[in-house]
């Protein structure tokens, strides 16, 4: 009797991976309009409002972080637990060089440069004790820095403490200033649009599949030739290095900054949104991460109190039901891969 | 004022010791860390001050002083709390492994420790709620003596948390070396398909595990709530990091690692912030005790990953 089996349901593909595929096979001119569109819908939203600019904004940057977590969680497979560090890093390092606070004001570029190059170095320095060892000292080492981090910057004199930093400078690109939410909103949108198509093109690259090896089995990987202590070190630093970004442009958004943003609760928040979206597929986390940043939104008002516990709730389930994420990742070179066995196979059996 | 020093380190070592514990077990077990571990400890603290207020121990708002009780009936009231956070902490640790780790045993290790941290997050959330957010003043329970000791002041119930925690280093001891259960542990935490070969219900093993830790841990919540006077929703996350550091930096997977580890965290810690600003000239404060530890994690990650009293690390498993 033909009955419904449980493998009859996990080989039926999801919902996304269809909708994936869906979207590949469609001709080229399609694609394009559709990126088009896409790019449409995008700049017209300040016209939305202020209020819904800056939500889009803070999704803009959660999404910069994201990408830059979901190198090293996605791609290499280690648990990074607070990559908020990152995050601050860049955002103090504007507030104390371009603020009235010490009375400097290096200009905006030169500061956002260096920020990702420090918070790049950073990472890959980080990483380096526990490269030769399992993933979960990372984690370990992580967490414990996320939560240094904060605890340095709220009781510095040189962050000015739980005070925070203020009226932080606008930054001056010399052909224009950034002082409208609007004009954020478009600077960050055309970054993130870089970063991620950056970012994916990497993960595609051969780095990138040295990396996807690692996270699968990083023994294989290793007999395979790969040097797995560099890459997860130079994974570490590629992917520290968007926090870092994204940090600047939000002190310089927001013209202040405080330790309470960047405690290892914001550290969980980035990371569920990389889980829930799909670790290591970049469209993914753009999924997850504008699932949960746009999503609560409307729900703010009512659910104040107990918007961590939803949260919380949320990433236990997703942990438990659906690890992979909404969106899987390399299914692309899982079909490959599946198209290739299945021809040898055949070739076998025509013997 | 070093003696001083190093008992308040040794004490706070004894409680993050005993925490530690149940991070070493598990990990024994399960190759994992129980990042939820920390937020049973302060489930723990919370219930037993519920239980208090339950109990009409403690009324009112301010609750860092009983009622009128003789002080026999303080430490019968003690006992019982004691007991029942220990218990309740089991319960709260045989529900986190049948939630988030036992679904998860055949999917990536990453998926268990977000499911952990999460699960943590979901107890920590609910004790926010549940408590208002603030923390919760807990009363001494034990008769409380202060002795003076080679120029440092020592509390009776310092002595008591020492004695705690040896008493529970030894009968730990006496479980996993002279009991089948314990043998069955240290079988499933050497090898695993083995030890189910041989017969050993690894499910019961662990399940054994994850009441041991989290009841150990209830009893350490009593006690610090107890020493520190209150009880907050986010005691947790104040020992979690301490914790699991003594752990690795002892050895993780090994009792005796665990505790020594967290003392020499604890001594560490104490002599440390209380050396520092007088070395710096006030410059760098007492707070930044935490950055010991993760210092010390660092090197002892560098040097000897293994721990004081762990296996040497072959490369990768």
């Amino acid at each position: 009797m033909v009955g419904k089996k449980k493998s009859d349901r996990s080989s039926r593909i999801p919902f996304t991976e269809q909708a994936g595929r869906w979207m590949e096979e469609r001709p080229k001119p399609v694609k394009w309009l559709l990126v088009a569109a896409l790019a449409v819908l995008i700049a017209a939203m300040p016209a939305f409002g202020n209020w819904w600019v800056r939500i889009l904004i803070n999704t803009g940057l959660m999404l910069m972080c994201a990408l830059g977590l979901n190198v090293i969680l996605g791609n290499v497979g280690q648990f990074h637990l607070g990559y908020v560090a990152f995050y601050g890093i860049g955002a103090y390092l504007y507030a104390i060089l371009a603020s009235p606070h010490l009375g400097l004001h290096v200009p905006f570029l030169l500061v956002f440069v260096l920020a990702g190059i420090l918070t790049g170095i950073l990472g890959a320095v980080l990483s380096i004790p526990t490269a030769r060892l399992r993933g979960d000292y990372l984690a370990l080492v992580t967490l414990a820095f996320g939560e240094v981090f904060y605890l340095i910057v709220n009781n510095m004199q040189l962050t000015n403490g739980a005070l925070g930093i203020m009226s932080i400078d606008k930054p001056d690109l010399g052909i224009l200033t950034l002082d409208s939410p609007g004009k954020f909103y478009y600077a960050i949108a055309i970054l993130v649009a870089l970063e991620a198509f950056l970012l994916h093109r990497i993960s595609q690259s051969r780095i990138g599949r040295g990396m996807a090896a690692i996270r699968e089995d990083e023994d294989a990987a290793g007999a395979m030739g790969l040097n797995t202590k560099n890459l997860k070190i130079l994974a570490n630093g590629i992917g520290a290095v968007p926090a870092g970004l994204a940090g600047v442009l939000f002190a310089a958004s927001q013209s202040f900054v405080s330790p309470v943003n960047f405690t290892s609760t914001d550290s969980t928040l980035i990371l569920s949104m990389v889980v829930v979206g799909g670790t290591g597929n970049v469209f993914g986390v753009i999924l997850g991460v504008l699932l949960l940043t746009i999503l609560p939104e409307p729900l703010r008002r009512y659910m104040t109190n107990t918007r961590m516990l939803f949260y919380a709730v949320l990433l236990l389930c997703f942990a438990v039901r659906r690890p992979q994420g909404l969106w899987k990742a390399s299914h692309r070179i899982s079909r490959i891969k599946k198209d290739q066995v299945r021809r040898i196979l055949e070739a076998g059996e025509n013997r | 004022m070093l003696a001083q020093q190093i008992v308040n380190g040794l004490v706070s070592g004894c409680i993050i010791a005993l925490i530690a514990l149940g991070y070493t077990m598990v990990y024994g077990v399960m190759r994992m860390i129980n990042f939820a571990h920390a937020s049973i400890f302060m489930s723990g603290s919370m219930f037993a001050w519920f239980m208090l207020k339950g109990l009409h121990v403690i009324e009112g708002q301010l609750t860092s002083e009983t009622v009128e009780m003789s002080s026999t009936s303080k430490i019968l009231v003690f006992l019982l709390v004691s007991v029942a956070a220990a218990a309740f902490c089991a319960l709260l640790g045989l529900a986190l492994e049948r939630l988030a780790y036992r679904p998860l045993q055949n999917a990536s290790r990453l998926s268990v420790v977000i499911a952990a941290m999460a699960a943590g997050m979901t107890m920590d959330n609910v004790a926010m709620l549940v408590s208002g957010g603030s923390a919760k003043g807990f009363p001494m329970l034990l008769p409380s003596k202060t002795f003076t000791v080679a120029g440092a002041n020592v509390t009776s119930l310092q002595i008591f948390i020492g004695g705690i925690t040896i008493g529970i280093l030894l009968l730990l001891t006496f479980i996993v070396h002279r009991t089948y259960m314990g043998r069955a542990i240290r079988a499933v935490s050497e090898d695993r398909a083995a030890a189910s070969l041989m017969g050993v219900n690894v499910n019961r093993v662990i399940q054994v595990v994850f009441i041991l830790g989290p009841a150990i841990a209830g009893i350490s919540a009593v006690l610090y709530s107890m020493y520190y006077g209150q009880s907050v929703y986010s005691m947790g996350s104040q020992v979690a990091t301490r914790a699991w550091i003594a752990a690795v930096v002892g050895g993780i997977g090994s009792i005796r690692g665990s505790v020594a580890g967290a003392m020499l965290l604890g001594l560490m810690e104490t002599i440390g912030s209380g050396y520092l600003p007088l070395l710096t000239n006030g410059v760098i404060g007492s707070e930044y005790s935490k950055v010991f530890a993760l210092i010390l994690l660092m090197l002892v990650l560098l040097f000897r990953p293994q721990g004081l009293f762990g296996e040497p690390i072959k490369g990768r498993s």
